[in-house]
C-alpha cells in the first residue's frame, strides 16, 4: 500500500511538505539561527535580508522571524496531532459502537454528535477555551471537542456499510463473540477512511490552533506561535508587511502539505471507475 | 409542499430549546463569576449593596431556577441585561446583528459564485493540467487562513479609499454602495475557503451526474450540449452542492468572528469574544442562542430549497 | 407526423425487398484501459431494412450494447474510438460526418431507448419536458403544439390519463409505464429506426410481452425499423425478423428468424437455445454453455468461441474463420426449408455464419 501513495503525485508533494516541516522541528531542538525569545529592539522591523542573517527579517521586538516560524512549528505541530488523535480516538469510539449496536444507542449517541457539529468549530473553540483557561494545552482539548463528531459519522458510516456483509453474519452465525468481530473483521475496514480523516483534521487543526492564538486564546507571547505572531503583528503589518507574511505562509505551507496529502490518500482509496466494464 | 414546510418548522422547537438548555448550562461552567470580575474595578460594597448585587448576577438562587426565568423572559423577548455595560442584551445584539448576517450572506454569495462555474469548468472540459490545477487550486483555497488572508488584504489595499472598512464602517442602510464596497474584501476572506469546498464538491458531483443513463438519453435525443449540461447534469448535481452550502454556514459565522477581529468590523463576532473574555453570562446567552437559531433557519432553508428542486422529496404520493 | 397505413411491409417475392436503410460494415469500436485494448466491437456487418425488426442476441460483453451506442456515436471517445468502419445512412457516413449532424440524426431520424427506464429519464424533470424538448429540438413548433403532441404520443403508448400524467415527474410512474414515457420520447419525431437496447430486461415478464407489443406495433404502423438488442432469446422470438447472434465483439450468425431457431448452425447459437428452459423437455438437467466469456482485452487469433466449443479443431484456434452464407431457399447446408412455414415475414433471406465448421476450405 505505501508503493500506491508513492505513485500518486499529489499523496507525495503533500508528503515532502510534511516530511520537510517534521524535520524543521526535529532541527529546531538542536540549532536555531537566533534566540526566538531574545529581544534586541535595536534591531526591531528589520526588512529580510541576507547579509544581516535574518532571512525573513524581524519583528517589533527585534525577534528574528526566521527562528520564531521554526520554533513554532514543534508547538502547532504537537497541538495539531493530539487534537486529531483524541477528537479522533473518542469520535471512532462512539462512531463504532454506535453503528454496531444500532437501536436506541445509535439514535442517542448520533443526537449528541449532531448537537456538537451544530456548533461553528471555531466558535466552539473559543467557548471551550473560555471555560478551561488559556492555556496552551486546552487547546488540544478545544479543537479535539469538535472533531468528535465527525469521527464519529465517518466510523458509524463504514462500520454500518459492512455490519450486514455476508461474512459478517457468517462470524454471528458461528458463534464468535462481539469483541471479535469487531476487531477482526470491522475494524480493518474502516482504517482508510479514518486515515484520510486524520489528514484532513490535521490540516483543520493548524488552522483552528493558529486561529484561536491569532486571538489570544491560544499559545501565549513570548512563545511563538503562528498564529499569536500575526497577531502581534498587525499594528505594523502595513510598515513591515514581513512580518504577517511569512508565518502566514509557515501556516499555508503545511497545511497544504496535509491537504495533498488526504487527497492523494483518497484518491487511492476509492476504486478506480475510470475503466469500462 | 405546505405540509412539509409545516413539518420541519414544528420540529424547530424541540431543537431551540435543547440548544437553550445546553446554552445556558454550558455558560455556567466558565470559571469565574461574572460577580467578581464587576467588583474588581470597584471598590467594596457593603453587605446590602453586595445582596443587591447577588440578586442582580443571580447568585442566590439555583441555576435551574435562573433557567426557568431566563426562558420566561424570553419568550416575553427580554434578554436581561448585560453584566458588562448594564444595557440590555437583545437591543445591543440586535443592533449588530445586520452586519454579521449581511458578511455571512456575502460571503456565501461569493462562495457560490467563484465555486460552482470553476466546479462546472473542471467538470466539463477533459484537460489534465486544467483538472490538475484546479485541484490544487482548490485545496490551497481550503489552507489559506482567513485572517492572514485578511491581513494581506489590509496591506495591500489600505492606500485605496473605501476598501478596508477598518475603523470607519458604513451601514448598508445608510450608503448602500459605499457599503458594498468595504465589505467585499471581508467577506472574500471568508468565503474563500467555502469556494474552494464549493468547487471540489461541484466538480465531483457534475462528474458523477454525468456518468448517469439520463445524460445518455438527453444526447440520444440529439440535444445541444449546453442544453444537456444545464437542464439535466447541473440541475442534478447542484443538489448535493446546496447541502454542503448549508452546512458550511457555521464555517461561515466563525470565520466572521475572527475577520470582524482584523477589520475592527461592529458585528456580533467581535461581540460574542469579547463577551467570553468578560464572562458576560447574558450577552453570551443571547448571542450564542440567537446564533443557534440562524443556524436553524439556514438549515430549514438549505432543506427547503432542496426540496424544491428534487421532486421525489416533496411528493409523498407514488402513483402506480 | 401521420401514421401511413401501408400493406403489409415484408415483401417475399424475390425482387421485391424492403430498401436498406441502414448499412454497418466492418465496424470496429474500442477502449483503451488501463489494462490494454478492450475491442468491444471487432467488425461487424449488418443491414437493416426499411421496417424490419432486427434483433441482436448475445450475452454481456458481447457487444451489443456497444453497437448500438457507435450507431449514434455516443460513446464517449476518450476512452472509446470507433477504429474502424462505415455507418452508412442516407448517403452519409455516420462514424464520419460533423457533431452538428450527427446530433440531428439522434432523436430525429434514429432514436434509441434504454434497458433501465428509471435511471434512463432524468427525475427532476417532469415528463411533458423530456418529451417535449426532443420535439422542439428537432421540428419547429409552438410550445403548444409541442405540448399537444406529447400527449397524443403518451396515448400512442398506452398511458391512461395521458394529460393528466404530462405533468408527472418519473419516480411516479411504474416500471412498465416508465418504458412507455421512454418509447414516447422515441417516437415523437417518427424516427426511421429505434433502437432499442434491451428494453424489457428491468421489467416484470407480464410487462415485458406488452411492451413488446407496443415496438412491435408501432413498428407496423409507422413503417419504423427497430433495432432490437437482447440476450434474452424468448424476447427475439417473438418480435424480430431478422437475428444477429453477437460473440466477443463479432456477428457469428445471423438469419432470418424462423430460420435461425429452425436450423441453427454455429455452434454458440445452438448452445444459446439449448440453455433455453423448457417445459416440455424431457431432461432434468438445465444445459449452460460451459466455460465463461472471454476478456475482450486478449482475444485469441481465431476463433473466439474455440475455448468453449465442444467441436473446436486446431483449425478453429490458429485463424478466424470467414463468412460462409446461404440462402434458405437455396440447398442449404441442413435440411431444405418450406418458407410457407415461417411465421415472420422475411427481409432478408440468407443465413449467414462464421464457424470453420461450414466452411469449405476447411475440410471438416
Amino acid at each position: 500500500m505505501f508503493a500506491r501513495i508513492l505513485k500518486n503525485p499529489i499523496a507525495v508533494i503533500g508528503l515532502c511538505i510534511i516530511v520537510l516541516y517534521m524535520g524543521i522541528i526535529i532541527v529546531s531542538q538542536f540549532w536555531l539561527p537566533f534566540d526566538p525569545l531574545e529581544m534586541e529592539t535595536i534591531n526591531m522591523l528589520q526588512p529580510p535580508s541576507v547579509k544581516s542573517g535574518h532571512l525573513l527579517g524581524t519583528d517589533e521586538f527585534g525577534r528574528d522571524i526566521l527562528s520564531r516560524i521554526m520554533g513554532g512549528t514543534g508547538i502547532s505541530f504537537l497541538i495539531a496531532v493530539a487534537a486529531t488523535a483524541l477528537g479522533g480516538a473518542i469520535g471512532t469510539f462512539m462512531g463504532v459502537w454506535s453503528g454496531f449496536l444500532g437501536g436506541a444507542w445509535d439514535r442517542w449517541i448520533m443526537r449528541i454528535a449532531d448537537v456538537l457539529f451544530s456548533f461553528p468549530s471555531l466558535l466552539l473553540a473559543i467557548f471551550v477555551m473560555a471555560v478551561l483557561g488559556e492555556h496552551t494545552y486546552n487547546v488540544i482539548i478545544a479543537i479535539a471537542i469538535g472533531y468528535i463528531p465527525q469521527f464519529a459519522r465517518i466510523s458509524r458510516g463504514a462500520i454500518l456499510s459492512i455490519k450486514n456483509n455476508e461474512f459478517v453474519r457468517a462470524s454471528f452465525a458461528s458463534g464468535a463473540r462481539k469483541s471479535y468481530i469487531l476487531t477482526h473483521h470491522l475494524l480493518p475496514n474502516i482504517m482508510m477512511p479514518l486515515i484520510v480523516q486524520s489528514s484532513l483534521s490535521l490540516s483543520v487543526a493548524i488552522l483552528l490552533e493558529s486561529a484561536l492564538s491569532f486571538l489570544g486564546l491560544g499559545v501565549q507571547p513570548p512563545n511563538p506561535s503562528w498564529g499569536n505572531m500575526l497577531s502581534s503583528s498587525r499594528k505594523v503589518m502595513i510598515l513591515a508587511p514581513w512580518t504577517a507574511f511569512y508565518p502566514g505562509l509557515a501556516i499555508v505551507i503545511l497545511v497544504l502539505g496535509f491537504n495533498l496529502f488526504g487527497d492523494g490518500l483518497r484518491d487511492i482509496m476509492d476504486p478506480r471507475l475510470r475503466n469500462i466494464q | 409542499m405546505a405540509r412539509y414546510i409545516i413539518r420541519r418548522l414544528l420540529s424547530l422547537i424541540p431543537v431551540l430549546l435543547g440548544v437553550s438548555i445546553i446554552v445556558f448550562f454550558l455558560v455556567r461552567l466558565i470559571p469565574g463569576s461574572a460577580l467578581q470580575m464587576y467588583l474588581g474595578t470597584q471598590v467594596e460594597a457593603t453587605p446590602e449593596q453586595m445582596e443587591e448585587l447577588r440578586r442582580i448576577f443571580g447568585e442566590d438562587r439555583p441555576i435551574p431556577v435562573l433557567y426557568v426565568e431566563w426562558v420566561g423572559n424570553l419568550l416575553r423577548g427580554d434578554m436581561g441585561y448585560s453584566l458588562r455595560t448594564g444595557r440590555q442584551v437583545l437591543p445591543d445584539i440586535l443592533q449588530r446583528l445586520p452586519l454579521s448576517i449581511e458578511l455571512t450572506i456575502l460571503a456565501l454569495l461569493m462562495a457560490l459564485i467563484i465555486g460552482i462555474p470553476l466546479g462546472i469548468l473542471g467538470a466539463i472540459k477533459k484537460n489534465p493540467i486544467l483538472d490538475l490545477t484546479i485541484r490544487i487550486t482548490g485545496l490551497l483555497g481550503l489552507s489559506l487562513p482567513q485572517f492572514w488572508l485578511a491581513s494581506l488584504m489590509v496591506i495591500a489595499f489600505s492606500g485605496i479609499q473605501g476598501l478596508i472598512p477598518m475603523g470607519n464602517y458604513i451601514p448598508f442602510t445608510q450608503a448602500p454602495l459605499a457599503n458594498l464596497k468595504m465589505m467585499l474584501l471581508p467577506s472574500l476572506a471568508i468565503g474563500i475557503g467555502l469556494a474552494a469546498v464549493i468547487m471540489r464538491y461541484m466538480r465531483n458531483s457534475m462528474l458523477e451526474v454525468m456518468q448517469q443513463d439520463f445524460i445518455r438519453t438527453a444526447e440520444a435525443k440529439g440535444l445541444k450540449k449546453n442544453i444537456v449540461i444545464v437542464r439535466h447534469a447541473l440541475k442534478n448535481a447542484i443538489l448535493p452542492v446546496i447541502t454542503v452550502a448549508g452546512f458550511n454556514v457555521g464555517y461561515l459565522l466563525g470565520g466572521a468572528i475572527v475577520i470582524e477581529e482584523v477589520f475592527a468590523l461592529p458585528g456580533m463576532g467581535r461581540l460574542v469574544l469579547y463577551a467570553i473574555y468578560q464572562r458576560d453570562y447574558p450577552l453570551i446567552q443571547g448571542i450564542v442562542l440567537i446564533i443557534a437559531m440562524m443556524f436553524v433557519v439556514v438549515n430549514l432553508l438549505t432543506d427547503l430549497l432542496y426540496a424544491a428542486i428534487d421532486p421525489r422529496i416533496r411528493l409523498d404520493q407514488k402513483e402506480a | 407526423m401521420q401514421n401511413k397505413t401501408l400493406p403489409d411491409k415484408a415483401a417475399h417475392k424475390p425482387g421485391e425487398r424492403a430498401p436498406v436503410i441502414l448499412n454497418v460494415e466492418n465496424l470496429k469500436t474500442q477502449f483503451k484501459t488501463n489494462q490494454g485494448l478492450v475491442k468491444a466491437v471487432d467488425g461487424i456487418s449488418f443491414s437493416v431494412h426499411e421496417g424490419e425488426v432486427f434483433g441482436i442476441v448475445g450475452e454481456s460483453g458481447s457487444g451489443k450494447s456497444i453497437t448500438n451506442l457507435s450507431i449514434l456515436r455516443l460513446v464517449p471517445v476518450p476512452p472509446g474510438r470507433y477504429a474502424q468502419g462505415h455507418i452508412h445512412f442516407k448517403d452519409k457516413d455516420l462514424l464520419n460526418v460533423r457533431e452538428e449532424e450527427i446530433r440531428m440524426v439522434r432523436g430525429g431520424s434514429i432514436s434509441m431507448i434504454f434497458q433501465d427506464p428509471l435511471t434512463s429519464l432524468n427525475p427532476l424533470l417532469k415528463i411533458s419536458i423530456q418529451i417535449e424538448e426532443a420535439l422542439l429540438q428537432h421540428h419547429k413548433m409552438s410550445k403548444k403544439q409541442a405540448r399537444q403532441t406529447a400527449v397524443e404520443l403518451l396515448r400512442a403508448v398506452g398511458i391512461p390519463d395521458a394529460e393528466r400524467r404530462m405533468d408527472d415527474y418519473p419516480h411516479q410512474f411504474s416500471g412498465g409505464m416508465r418504458q412507455r414515457v421512454m418509447i414516447a420520447m422515441a417516437i415523437g419525431c417518427n424516427p426511421e429506426i429505434l433502437i432499442a437496447d434491451e428494453p424489457t430486461t428491468a421489467l416484470d415478464v407480464t410487462i415485458q410481452a406488452q411492451i413488446l407489443e407496443l415496438i412491435k406495433s408501432l413498428s407496423d404502423t409507422r413503417r419504423m425499423a427497430v433495432i432490437l438488442v437482447t440476450h434474452d432469446l424468448g424476447v427475439v422470438a417473438g418480435t424480430c425478423n431478422t437475428v444477429a447472434v453477437m460473440y466477443a465483439g463479432r456477428i457469428v450468425e445471423q438469419a432470418s428468424v424462423d430460420e435461425l431457431f429452425a436450423n441453427p448452425l454455429h455452434p454458440y447459437t445452438k448452445g444459446l437455445l439449448a440453455s433455453v428452459p423448457r417445459i416440455d423437455a424431457a431432461k432434468k438437467r438445465l444445459y449452460s454453455i460451459p466455460g465463461a466469456p472471454p476478456n475482450l482485452i486478449d482475444l485469441p487469433e481465431g476463433c473466439a468461441f474455440a475455448p468453449r466449443c465442444e467441436k473446436a479443431t486446431p483449425l478453429c484456434t490458429r485463424a478466424y474463420p470467414p463468412e460462409t452464407c446461404s440462402f434458405v431457399h437455396a440447398d442449404a447446408l441442413g435440411e431444405p426449408r418450406n418458407p410457407a412455414e415461417d411465421k415472420m415475414p422475411v427481409f432478408d433471406d440468407r443465413h449467414v455464419v462464421r464457424c470453420w465448421l461450414y466452411s469449405e476450405g476447411s475440410n471438416l
